[in-house]
């Protein structure tokens, strides 16, 4: 799996996508092959299209395969109708240069820790190979190129050496084209020349990418700004308090998606040492191309969808964006609680760091103003509203002695400002059938309900409410509610966590999979077990009213969660004008020995009868004269016979 | 005799029947659509009514104008069972045996509004006259029915003012235990019954 990297996946296991990313297709039921080979545990998902990638989320296991391509990396893909039992394949061909470098995104490798890597890269000839952890890779292209070639005195040929070469031990590479191997002097003086080249050639790119090569970094970093050689232990510029490139990454930095964005914009990362072994003749071991077996059809949707999005080539686009928003996630950030071995903060000392602050606040309010001036140029100034909540709110979040109100009403804000992902349409469905449409939908409207919508309405929402609350954050392309319906109808097949339960009136709401009807039934019994009882001790019972104001459910829900306690046998109703008032089921449980209590007969009828007649005779009550009513009755007839 | 209490002393408990505390919950007036619920409901119902009737000694409900009673209505928590529950309580009751319809024989009452509580089964009533007549050694004469019910000897009986249907039934009991039998009169009316002893 050098070509597929994992990937991130939301609650409802769609991949969290990148800023300025955006869906495009859905096909379920594919397969993937890595080079020729068929990938065993990567055969059956579901194959997201996206502007900037295709991500394939497991069905089995998402959590663990779900991986995903980089679209900028692809060189061309090609089609391949299904022939007899072969189901129809897209062939992707990866750049060559970039091919195994740039996707593995996973956390070790984006340290460019060598363990991930072959053995040969291990041991490559040339200095700091393994520490290219970070170029960029108009840079690094450049530097290698320059660092690695030698030119064959035969043809003239700029050939590349391989990254395993070791001088006076490898044997010496032909040349590429004409196939002579060259004197052991031409190699030699290849590699001492450009060793020089390289490092000049780094120092005079302005790009803010990082200078890898040993040698600089022993004289310090180069500030992109005032060009000052700091320490290279320096983050920010002596001088002028800028930025300076780091030459490792950090991990942490991968963890937000608007990271994600840019460095997605920066594509391809290079390891060093793999990108040598893949540019130097090692391209038969390294796989460059890769297959996606379509099981369940939708192939050409999904080809002709994907050569658009590869033509379009939005992330070139978003770069400049995403560079924008990066800045904004800086400034609003929390310095104090950011751990330190977090994204380096821009500094807030000095003149310079005042200045900026200032400015940038400036800036803010001019887009908070101006945004308010007319819909228009807010509906422009949309996704920087949204960015600038968000900012808001991980200030909020991080910083102790905010009221809770705030906090929520900010979340609820930026909810109503859109969905956290790019809606769902029909469209992305292509030539899927409507239920990947569905499935899609299900996702999304789990992900929105997870966000806060079903906490806000007590854990119960019937799908008026879901319909009306969904709708509104899409803004756009509204779903119908048969959609709704249907989408919710996959909660469980999915194993998303939230169900469709269907009460015996018909009224149909969407719950959590985790509150089964018996624990609501439960706590809401337990609660008007309290409720019922006036102050004053009295029993009044509870309306649907009051469970509305307790529970947060909507009336209608609320109605019906007491019916369904009531048909279990937990309440029981008093129906009057004036409403139904709901009581916790004393009347199951009491037990009314009235011959007892009021006659003071112990026994029972069929007792009475095998008994001696002398027990119930009036002679024998004579004897005791109790306050029964026929012993009162009967005792002095008795006296008055007897006398 | 003077010493015997008079009838209307009895009568004078009815206002004071001691209502179980199941009386002054409102859900009780209410029919409960839980089945299980309904059936103890019914239970209940079924159970104040007997007690309401014997300690009141009612024989017979008529449910046109016993809905007006303080059995059926809570004036306290101000609710009333519903006339069309309180014949479904009827109903079970009959059901049970502890209460028969009485058909609206002759009068415009419309079918099933009049029962008769049986607060003691016939099976007691024959019981009970049994040993009344043995003790008060009245084996063997002939009593006619009015004497049973009204007479001087009953006063203080349970059964004193039994509703003649109730009576006949007892009897009915006792006849097929042959210790009773109905003596006709010359134009084939029920005129006595006499009693033998149990052997």
């Amino acid at each position: 799996m050098r070509l597929w990297s994992p990937i991130d996946l939301t609650a409802a296991y769609r991949p969290v996508l990148f800023i300025d990313e955006t869906d495009n297709l859905v096909q379920n039921s594919v397969g993937l092959y890595e080079g020729r080979v068929r990938l065993p545990s990567y055969q059956n998902g579901r194959l997201y299209l996206t502007s900037h990638r295709i991500c394939y989320v497991d069905v089995a296991s998402p959590l663990t395969n779900s991986v995903a391509i980089n679209l900028p990396d692809v060189k061309t893909i090609q089609y391949n109708a299904g022939f007899l039992k072969s189901s129809p394949k897209i062939t992707i061909h990866f750049a060559d240069t970039l091919s195994s470098a740039s996707s593995p995104i996973s956390p070790s490798s984006l340290n460019g820790t060598p363990q991930s890597r072959s053995p040969s890269e291990s041991t490559v000839s040339l200095p700091n190979l393994t520490n290219f952890g970070a170029l960029s890779p108009k840079q690094s292209t450049a530097g290698l190129i320059s660092l690695m070639s030698w030119i064959c005195p035969i043809c003239s040929h700029s050939n590349n050496l391989p990254s395993n070469y070791r001088p006076n031990v490898s044997p010496i590479p032909p040349c590429t084209i004409c196939g002579v191997k060259p004197p052991e002097s031409v190699i030699q003086d290849a590699l001492a020349e450009t060793g020089a080249n390289g490092m000049t050639e780094s120092l005079a790119s302005d790009d803010c990418s990082s200078i890898s090569s040993s040698g600089v970094e022993q004289e310090g970093l180069a500030c992109p700004k005032c060009t000052f050689l700091n320490n290279s232990a320096m983050r920010y510029c002596e001088i002028c308090g800028t930025r300076l490139p780091t030459t490792a990454f950090n991990p942490s930095d991968y963890v937000l998606d608007k990271n994600f964005a840019r460095r997605e914009s920066y594509l391809p990362f290079k390891m060093g040492g793999s990108a040598q072994s893949s540019r130097n003749g090692l391209q038969e071991e390294l796989p460059t191309l890769v297959k996606i077996s379509f099981r369940n059809g939708g192939d050409k949707a999904f080809y002709d969808k994907t050569k658009e999005v590869l033509t379009e080539r939005t992330w070139l686009k978003n770069l400049a964006r995403a560079k924008q928003v990066e800045q904004t996630i800086t400034i609003t950030k929390n310095p104090v609680t950011e751990p330190v071995q977090q994204r380096p903060i821009t500094p807030s000392f000095g003149i310079h760091g005042l200045q900026r602050m200032v400015e940038r606040e400036r800036m803010h309010n001019q887009d908070l103003m101006s945004s308010l001036d007319d819909l228009h140029s807010l509906m422009k100034k949309a996704r920087d509203m949204v960015s600038l909540a968000e900012g808001f709110a991980i200030r909020l979040a991080s910083s102790p002695g905010v009221p809770d109100e705030a906090r929520r009403a900010l979340r609820e804000s930026s909810q109503a400002l859109s969905l956290s992902s790019p809606i769902v349409t029909k469209e992305m469905a292509g030539g899927g059938s409507d239920q990947i449409y569905y499935g899609e939908l299900a996702r999304q409207l789990a992900e929105f309900l997870d966000g806060g919508v079903l906490k806000s309405e007590g854990g119960i929402a019937t799908l008026f409410d879901v319909f009306a609350l969904y709708n509104r954050a899409r803004g756009i392309s509204l779903i119908s509610p048969k959609d709704l319906y249907s989408a919710c109808s996959v909660f469980e097949e999915l194993g998303l966590p939230f169900k469709m339960r269907r009460f015996k009136s018909g009224l149909t709401v969407v719950q959590e999979t985790l509150k089964n009807d018996d624990i609501t039934i439960r706590s809401l019994v337990d609660w008007v077990k309290t409720a019922e009882k006036k102050p004053s001790g009295e029993e009044n019972g509870v309306t649907a009213q009051d469970v509305r104001q307790h529970f947060g459910w909507s009336v209608g829900v609320c109605v019906e969660e007491l019916e369904t306690a009531q048909d279990q046998g937990k309440l029981c109703s008093d129906i009057v004008v004036e409403g139904t008032r709901y009581y916790v089921n004393a009347i199951a449980d009491v037990s009314w020995d009235w011959k007892y209590e009021l006659f003071k007969e112990v026994e029972k009828r069929e007792i009475l009868d095998a008994r001696e007649p002398a027990k119930v005779h009036p002679e024998v009550s004579s004897d005791n004269p109790g306050e029964s009513m026929e012993q009162v009755i009967s005792s002095p007839h008795i006296i008055g016979r007897s006398a | 005799m003077s010493t015997l209490p008079s009838p209307t002393s009895t009568s004078s408990r009815s206002t004071s029947f001691p209502f179980p505390s199941i009386y002054s919950f409102p859900p009780f007036f209410t029919r409960q659509p839980n089945s299980q619920t309904w059936t103890s409901q019914l239970s209940l119902w079924n159970s104040l009514i007997l007690a309401y009737c014997r300690y009141n000694r009612i024989w017979r409900i008529d449910l046109n104008t016993a809905i007006e009673w303080d059995l059926f209505n809570n004036r306290d928590i101000n609710r009333s069972l519903k006339l069309e529950t309180s014949k479904e309580v009827l109903d079970s009751m009959v059901k049970k045996g502890d209460a028969e319809w009485v058909s609206g024989s002759g009068s415009h009452v419309s079918k099933n509004t009049s029962a008769i509580i049986y607060w003691r089964r016939p099976e007691e009533w024959a019981n009970i006259i049994a040993d009344w007549i043995d003790s008060t050694g009245q084996k063997n004469t002939i009593l006619t029915l009015y004497e049973i019910a009204e007479g001087d000897l009953s006063l203080s009986q349970d059964f004193r003012g039994i509703d003649p249907t109730i009576l006949r039934k007892a009897l009915d009991v006792l006849i097929r235990r042959g210790q009773a039998q109905i003596m006709k009169s010359a134009d084939g009316e029920e005129a006595g019954v006499k009693f033998f002893g149990s052997q």
